[in-house]
């Protein structure tokens, strides 16, 4: 019965389409999700807050990285463009965030499509692409620490308002549904991506570049597309972020903690699929903030503690959550079958 | 080999859990030890973790001191002996980490919070408490701007950047003998550096010392010989750097292998200069050298027992920062028993009109908060290091000492 | 002019320590195809252990060494055995994560062992520099650099002249081949991890006398080791010797001339050319 569940809910070969399961499970948690003010206190809205964006954040990587196998390892960088620019625009120009964060999108978009010409022109690949995305991130943490006009290492600190017109959403509530909203937007279209043609080449790129080439796919341009989409979307991230937490720095919107925070929930909850970011987000957001909680009286034991958990879930399931459950289930029907 | 993997994965798994249990066994000694009565809890978040966390400890370590003395004399009295508790977080040196550990505390009813060293994640959970509308006391972290916010609920005992740099134009001016003419100014360029360091590039002109150049490195780097090479080459009277422990530590280290001649150095809120532990590794070589920090009152009897009580509770010396979390508490007391009530308003506005004489601060006056929020008489003191100890000379209500310039 | 020459031979001196560092990860790359983000943790390892062996019997680092050398190897064996082995095989990107955790582990534990305290190694005699006219040469760098061509050529030899070198580099060029070959893989990536670690160690232990002891003191290391070994060649040891000393002169001259602040930048450009005009590094064949 159980298992049944599980193979109908890890199910991704119904013909691209969602079981009744997967419908049932999305259903419950967004409703859990939507209802949480009613019956979660003003701080626990807060975890649920991170795992949304967190989420969000992972999706835009999976986009990317997960879908056409090009690891970024420095999506910091559109994050933080974002971030500046809609911050940046507003505070010295009084521009609206609204329209900062389009334009920080498409700042995100111009550089990465420069990054990604330079990386995919040269064919730039695994580790290098990897370390390569890492140093142009470190690059622009550089310049704005160093650039006067981008407010140096001062930062950029947002003034309060309780205004959606500046997108500030008032209340916790007003936060929590923009989050779920972004999610919910870029879950149903990496959806949808799956289902189209640009979707399978996205898919044949990362499972075998050459042979999709061979195929007439245009493996520079879907990469492209696929890499400017991501960082337009993780842009929007870094506006929702400053927005949130009212002050950026170039150590704050560029550093390496965020990129990591991109892949790691995509990694625990399985990177290229659907579903994967949502539930590594669920997975590893409770477990910092209880390690934080419970060890907060001894100092370093919290990051030990959430290190290796780290390290035993990328051990035990190398393809996260979802690769693990999908082998488990399969296991158990050829155990079934053998009876 | 399917074994081995399980093997290891569950030898990981019981290191965790060690690590886990290893901590509960020693849990909750604090929380039993304070009998009956109500409790008030302090919020306090720091680095612990990462590059700061040698700082960040310090502070909290003061602050349990603090906690601990004004249990031991019986609470506070306003509100029946309620005894204090502080309740930590570890912001992890990141924003939006600090953020999130401020709400937590908030959640758990604190009742005011105290942090964090880095104007950064200062500001961010600033931000958060203001929006809580929970009162927060800055403990260390001296950027200017984040008081220009209109915040209401934020306040800071500390000098800020502006004030340790113009006190710094101002004693130098007077300190100052006709020999020394060119300064060179070192700094670390994130925002704790650059703060000080525009103010003095600015106003150095009305010294009468010349700037000769400003040099900038990051804090994390791994070597500064060439900065050194460059302060060698320009032979400046006056060396003014503003760093944390490590970077001037081994600005100091590179100056002494080459030998450069320096007639004055001083440091501006600098935290190796002013760190006791500095004057243990460098001995001699760093006899004379000045500081404009911010400082514990030398000549105030409770300062004495401060510092020992400081060090038989924690085998260091109390380091400069770890004052500004052990006066926090005090003030934080000090409003309570006024206040009479944990309650977030009444915190606020009972902080809002502290007026503490008696307090261990080289400051002129009382400690007490302008609109902004500010310790309106905050100041910064000339320190020096004679005969291995750090002693104030300057300005002359507080010197311990005759100022030393030259050979 | 002075300031030149003087760059010069710092940019040379600390080069050599990059170089040593680097070297591991080209190594372990070389081997293993895994990017190992714990080299900056393992750096600070290696100073925590030099502190504490210099503490406990009263020795200088360098005497300390050959000890260093034998308990990094251990620690960097039992990694790859315990950690990274299992996950031989799957996609890169978990080795690349797993890496990272075990830094925040590693980093973490040293926290709670040794608290967050500063410490530092003195040498007797030490504590000037050998000067030659205006010139300056510092004392602990120079050690550290003679070292380091001595390891680096132990490495060399070992390499090239032995049948465990033999067996490394057949695992290097073909996994699959070397096992057919009778070769015991796992074990050889073991031992190709421990001696990555080994370099990691030394440079750490080679660092004390002129740094200062904390928790993160290593991780500053940890991203330029990556541009060196890539920008002299992933899995090529003389790449990374060269390379090494390229960026700490390059690091010295853009300190000198534009500023600590803007060095990075430099460096990091450096590292982007290279990847795009040739990603095989200095001295890698081509394409």
């Amino acid at each position: 019965m159980i298992s049944d569940f599980l193979k109908r809910a890890t199910n991704s070969t119904n013909n691209g389409r969602l079981t009744v399961q997967q419908i049932v499970i999305i259903c419950v948690l967004s409703l859990a999700v939507l209802l949480s003010p009613l019956y979660v206190s003003n701080y626990r809205l807060n975890l649920i807050i991170a795992i949304l964006t967190s989420a969000y954040f992972a999706q835009c990587w999976n986009l990317m990285s997960g879908y056409t196998g090009q690891f970024s390892f420095g999506h910091a960088a559109f994050y933080g463009l974002g971030a500046y620019t809609s911050s940046i625009l507003f505070v010295d120009l009084g521009i609206n965030p609204w329209i900062g964060l389009v334009l920080g999108m498409i700042v995100a978009g111009l550089v990465a499509a420069g990054i990604g010409y330079l990386s995919f022109h040269y064919n730039l690949k695994g580790d290098y692409f990897a370390l390569a995305t890492m140093a142009f991130c470190e690059i622009l943490r550089v310049l704005f620490k160093n650039t006067k006009a981008l407010h140096a290492s001062s930062g950029v600190s947002i003034p309060y308002s309780k205004s959606i017109a500046l997108m500030q959403f008032g209340s916790k509530q007003g936060f929590l549904y923009a989050a779920f909203v972004m999610l919910a937007a870029i879950t149903f279209a990496l959806y949808k991506i799956r289902r189209t043609k640009m979707g399978l080449y996205f898919v044949a790129i990362r499972e075998n570049e050459d042979a999709a080439r061979a195929l007439g796919i245009n493996a520079f341009k879907y990469k492209m597309i696929a890499l400017i989409a991501s960082a337009m979307l993780s842009a929007i991230g870094g506006s929702f972020y400053a927005q949130y937490y009212l002050y950026i720095d170039p150590t704050i919107a560029f550093s390496n903690t965020v990129s990591v925070s991109a892949i790691t929930p995509c990694i625990i909850g399985g990177a290229g699929t659907v579903f994967g970011p949502i539930i590594g987000a669920m997975i590893l957001e409770p477990i910092s903030e209880i390690t934080n909680a419970a060890l907060s009286n001894y100092i370093g034991m919290n990051m030990v503690v959430y290190g290796l958990i780290l390290v035993i879930v990328i051990m035990v399931m190398p393809k996260g959550v979802i690769g693990l459950t999908k082998e488990l289930v399969n296991k158990y029907d050829k155990k079934k079958a053998e009876e | 080999m399917k074994k081995r993997r399980l093997l290891s994965i569950a030898m990981s798994g019981l290191l965790t859990i060690l690590a886990v249990t290893g901590c509960g066994s020693t849990n909750s000694s604090t929380a039993s030890a304070l009998g009956g009565g109500s409790v008030i809890k302090i919020g306090s978040v720091h680095p612990l973790t990462g590059s700061y966390a040698y700082e960040a400890q310090a502070i909290v370590n003061a602050q349990q001191l603090a906690i601990d003395e004004i249990n031991a004399a019986g609470g506070i009295a306003s509100m029946g002996g309620a005894k204090l508790e502080l309740e930590v977080g570890d912001s992890q040196a990141g924003a939006d980490t600090g953020a999130s550990e401020t709400e937590r505390l908030i959640s758990e009813g604190c009742s005011i919070i105290t942090g964090t060293f880095q104007s950064g994640v200062t500001l961010t959970c600033m931000q958060k408490a203001e929006q809580n509308q929970v009162p927060f006391l800055v403990t260390v972290s001296n950027n200017v701007a984040m008081f220009e916010n209109g915040f209401e609920y934020c306040f800071r005992i500390q000098p800020n950047a502006d004030v340790f740099a113009h006190d710094f134009i101002e004693y130098i001016t007077e300190i100052k003998t006709d020999d020394i003419k060119t300064a060179v100014l070192i700094h670390e360029d994130s925002l704790t550096g650059t703060d000080s360091g525009d103010i003095i590039a600015e106003n150095m002109g009305s010294t009468g010392i010349e700037l000769l150049d400003r040099i900038t490195y990051s804090a994390s780097t791994a070597t500064l010989s060439t900065e050194v090479t460059k302060i060698a080459d320009l032979k400046p009277d006056l060396l003014i750097t503003i760093g944390y422990f490590a970077d001037t530590s081994l600005l100091v280290k590179e100056l002494n292998e080459r030998g450069v001649e320096l007639k004055m150095v001083c440091g501006v809120a600098n935290g190796g200069i002013s760190d006791t532990k500095f004057i243990e590794d460098f001995g001699d070589t760093v006899e004379n050298y000045l500081d404009l920090n911010y400082r514990f009152n030398p000549n105030s009897e409770k300062t004495e027992e401060l510092l020992t009580s400081y060090k038989e509770k924690y085998g260091d010396d109390m380091s400069v920062h770890a004052v500004w979390g052990y006066e926090s508490i005090y003030v934080i007391a000090d409003a309570l028993e006024r206040a009479g009530s944990s309650d977030s308003e009444a915190l606020k506005k009972a902080l809002h009109e502290t007026n503490i004489e008696d307090h261990v601060l080289a400051q002129a006056g009382p400690i007490t908060f302008d609109e902004k929020g500010e310790n309106v008489n905050a100041a910064g003191v000339l320190v020096q290091i004679q005969n291995g100890k750090h002693v104030v000379v300057y300005p002359r209500e507080f010197a311990e000492a005759e100022l030393i310039v030259g050979e | 002019m002075n300031a030149f020459f003087q760059a010069s031979i710092d940019g040379i001196l600390m080069g050599g320590v990059y170089a040593l560092a680097a070297l591991g990860i080209s190594l372990i790359f070389g081997v293993m195809r895994i990017t190992n983000f714990a080299h900056g943790a393992l750096i600070t390892v290696g100073m925590y252990v030099t502190f504490e062996l210099c503490i406990l019997i009263g020795i200088t680092p360098y005497i300390a060494l050959p000890i260093v050398m034998i308990i990094m190897f251990i620690i960097g064996f039992l990694i790859q055995k315990i950690f990274l082995n299992p996950l031989m095989g799957v996609a890169g990107y978990n080795q690349l994560l797993l890496t990272q955790g075990l830094a925040i582990v590693i980093e973490n534990l040293i926290l709670v062992i040794f608290s967050a305290n500063y410490k530092s190694v003195t040498i007797p005699g030490f504590d000037s520099a050998i000067s030659l006219g205006a010139l300056t040469i510092n004392k602990p760098k120079l050690v550290a650099f003679i070292f380091v061509a001595a390891i680096s050529i132990g490495i060399y030899i070992l390499l090239e002249k032995t049948d465990l070198g033999r067996a490394i580099r057949a695992t290097s060029v073909q996994p699959e081949g070397a096992t057919l070959m009778g070769i015991e893989v796992p074990k050889i990536n073991q031992i190709a991890f421990g001696l990555g670690i080994i370099c990691a160690g030394v440079a750490g232990a080679l660092l004390t006398p002129t740094q200062y002891i904390y928790p993160t003191s290593g991780n500053s290391y940890s991203l330029k080791c990556f541009v060196i070994a890539v920008f002299g060649g992933l899995g090529n040891i003389w790449g990374a010797i060269v390379a090494g000393l390229i960026i700490g002169v390059v690091e010295s001259f853009s300190s000198l001339y534009m500023g600590g602040s803007w060095s990075e930048l430099v460096v990091y450009l450096i590292f982007i050319m290279t990847l795009i005009i040739k990603p095989t590094g200095l001295l890698g064949k081509k394409g």
